[in-house]
């Protein structure tokens, strides 16, 4: 009988600290005053983390907590109301606004453009191309696509590449990266060609530039190493290649840049609307700078 | 002072009973749980139908099609109806009393690409066009090539209603090769291409397993002796211990170059890496097990064999093996079972690209693979998370099959060894 009791004790004791566990992990992300919690894209999880890691050293009290994911798994979290803001660096869907709404008391969803993210095309160093068209982006990446050996791009017949296949990069098709690509590369009408390596994170499609001589694949411009090259872009065939610059993003004539985008639920209050103020204002932005984004400016 | 302990054991006895059958219950419990989850996420998707409407169009033979873009049934029928209005541009508007969705245009001034904008612009659709050169070239269903293109609308008697399709067919999910799930206006589900992925990567693992494993399992087993038995034992074991982040990464930092520098590839990440990687991820298992199943092959079998003049290979192939095979068959696949369902090693060491591999050295792409590198941004509650659980389905009446065939294979060498 002692022994069923003490048994009994220990399973009760258990489920108090599990609920307690629970309780904690909700009362700690919930915004309760002191602690913001900030979750999403991939692509922007860096500079995420520089304006939290910045936001801490000049107001200690605040935590702020970045986990990456992915945009829609940080949509998601916000929907769950786990996280206070959702970093994406894709628009909501129809169902995802719908569902903020039914779990947050017809409350929207807001968008908050933080910075631009200007997309490089990425090759190996010693590859000899220096600049391709969208086009050109276009029949190697598309649907049908008619270019599939370097030497079709121009490469010189004593290069290493000539007559080579050109491997594909890109990123896995849930990802934000991947169907903005599309979108600006290929248009809304044509699916990517079978065949493109489905990389999972912006770090992953550079690294597998470094380690493949014939690869060629688009990645967040801040992702750029020593193994690398990014290529100049011309907008149509024929007309000048532009540089990707932190100028030319800015003045808007890097063709493919697209915004990245903070959501909150209703207009941010207390310590999320210090936060996003202080990301948008000057101190903030030269983080964006600084990891390799393209800042707000007067675009 | 033993006695006492004994007395503190027997009172415990309950105890220690009780929380016994607890971790069984609570063990079952928890895999049908898991197994409700993955069944209720996934199956809704087979009741599942998205409303499509086709208008035929004059110009260079258009072919619009209208897709809701939520799966309600508001559209269940609704009825399309063009209406001229001459100077103003295309409207879309749609009366879910009346069931209509009315298309307004500007008789030989707009075009299919303006219908298909207001239909982007109207956020309960999504509406895509294929233009084709020649009437011929129309083809009857699915598979068509998407381009921009003009071709003024002259609504003709080919406008049907909204009609239901199912989102999720079976032939198409076998027999499809299109893995397309984020499309914008046509998603495809087809996993053909991730299953054969899965199958060509799990072959060429035990192509290069089963030789090897079973050859390890042998000479573990009958030509060793003492420590160095013990040993081989121990190393084998720790291999299994390795994460598949790192059999990732060694295919990655450590195979790939050396595919790059032997082969013609365009990408040292592919088919063959992914399946050298595999192999070596099972053969520890082929080796435990297939140890275990010849040292349960009686002594006496050897000691009768060698007593006739046979040599230690013949002992091997004509004794051992027969004698062991359903235990050995076990071995084997259980390593398939491994190769089949490894996630992360396969998804980093495969390349992860949709094609069907013509060659060793073409990247493939498999299921489990897929699961991982999208779930975790497809949105929830959506077709293409659904879409994932239903492969998770698929992988577990998979894994079921493979288990229960090994099963049977081990419950056949006790039977034997009863008899």
């Amino acid at each position: 009988m002692s022994c069923k009791m003490w048994l009994g004790s220990i399973g009760v004791g258990m489920l108090s600290v599990v609920l307690a566990g629970c309780g904690g992990g909700q009362g700690g992300s919930g915004g309760d005053g002191s602690g913001i919690s900030v979750e999403g894209s991939d692509t922007m999880v860096n500079l995420a983390q520089a304006w939290a890691e910045e936001y801490e050293s000049r107001r200690p009290e605040v935590k702020v907590e970045v986990q990456g994911g992915g945009s829609g798994i940080g949509i998601a979290s916000l929907i769950d109301g786990v996280c206070d803001m959702a970093n994406a660096s894709r628009e909501m869907k129809a169902e995802e606004k719908e569902l903020v709404k039914e779990n947050h008391e017809g409350k929207e969803a807001l968008m908050h453009v933080v910075g631009y993210d200007a997309l490089a095309i990425y090759v190996q160093k010693d590859n000899p191309l220096d600049s391709i068209s969208i086009e050109q982006l276009a029949e190697i990446y598309g649907d049908g696509a008619t270019i599939t050996t370097w030497s079709q791009l121009g490469v010189s017949d004593d290069s290493p590449l000539a007559g080579k296949e050109i491997a594909a990069v890109g990123r896995q098709n849930s990802s934000g990266t991947y169907a903005y690509f599309r979108e600006a590369v290929l248009g809304k009408n044509r699916e990517f060609r079978a065949g493109v390596a489905k990389m999972s994170g912006s770090k992953d499609v550079v690294a597998n530039i470094t380690k493949t001589p014939g690869a060629i694949g688009y990645s967040g411009m801040g992702y750029v190493t020593d193994g690398v090259k990014m290529l100049a872009i011309s907008p149509k065939k024929g007309e000048p290649a532009v540089a990707p610059t932190l100028e030319n993003a800015m003045n808007a004539t890097y063709p493919i840049t697209r915004p990245l985008m903070i959501y909150t639920i209703g207009e941010p209050e207390g310590e999320v609307k210090a936060y996003l103020d202080w990301i948008l204002s000057e101190d903030g932005q030269k983080i964006v700078v600084d990891k390799g984004y393209v800042p707000l400016g007067d675009k | 002072m033993r006695r006492l302990l004994q007395i503190g054991m027997d009172r415990a006895e309950p105890a220690v009973e009780w929380t016994i059958r607890l971790c069984g219950w609570s063990a079952i419990l928890f895999v049908f749980a898991i197994f409700v989850f993955v069944f209720s996420e996934g199956v809704p998707i087979f009741f599942g139908t998205e409303q499509i409407a086709k208008v035929a169009s004059d110009g260079p033979y258009n072919d619009l099609v209208f897709r809701a873009a939520s799966s309600t049934d508001e559209f269940d029928g609704a009825e399309i109806v063009f209406r001229k209005r001459p100077g103003e541009p295309v409207g879309l508007t749609h009366d879910a009393a009346g069931g209509k969705v009315t298309i307004d245009y500007d008789p030989g001034v707009s075009t299919a690409q303006d219908v298909v904008a207001a239909a982007e612009a109207n956020e309960k659709f999504t509406a895509s066009m294929t233009v084709f050169a020649d009437p011929a070239d129309v083809p009857a269903e699915g598979g068509k090539p998407r381009n921009d293109g003009g071709g003024l609308i002259a609504p003709n008697e080919d406008v049907t209603a909204m009609t239901p399709k199912p989102i999720l067919s079976l032939g198409d999910f076998f027999g499809s090769k299109h893995w397309r799930p984020t499309s914008y206006y046509n998603p495809q589900y087809g996993i053909l291409t991730l299953l054969i992925g899965t199958a060509s990567v799990t072959v060429l693992a035990m192509v290069l397993a089963v030789p090897l494993g079973l050859g390890a399992a042998v000479y573990v087993s009958e030509f060793c002796n003492g420590k160095w038995k013990e040993t081989l034992k121990v190393v084998i074991e720790l291999l299994a211990a390795i994460p598949s982040v790192v059999w990732g990464f060694v295919g990655i930092m450590v195979l790939s170059p050396i595919i790059l520098s032997l082969t013609n590839a365009s990408s040292g990440i592919n088919l063959l890496n992914g399946g050298i990687i595999l192999a070596l991820m099972s053969v520890p298992i082929i080796v435990s097990v297939g140890e275990d199943a010849l040292k349960a092959v009686p002594d006496s079998y050897r000691e009768a064999a060698i007593s006739m003049g046979a040599n230690r290979w013949e002992v091997v192939y004509r004794v051992l093996f027969p004698a062991a095979k359903n235990g050995l068959l076990a071995a084997v696949l259980l390593g398939v079972g491994r190769a089949i369902g490894e996630t992360m090693a396969v998804l980093m060491a495969t390349g992860h690209a949709d094609i069907i591999p013509h060659s060793l050295v073409d990247p493939v792409c498999t299921l489990t693979a897929t699961i991982a590198a999208e779930l975790g941004e497809a949105p929830k509650g959506g077709d293409h998370y659904r879409v994932l659980f239903v492969i998770g389905i698929l992988l577990f009446v998979i894994a079921m099959f493979v288990n229960l065939v090994a099963d049977l294979a081990v419950k056949g060498i006790r039977g034997k060894q009863n008899a």
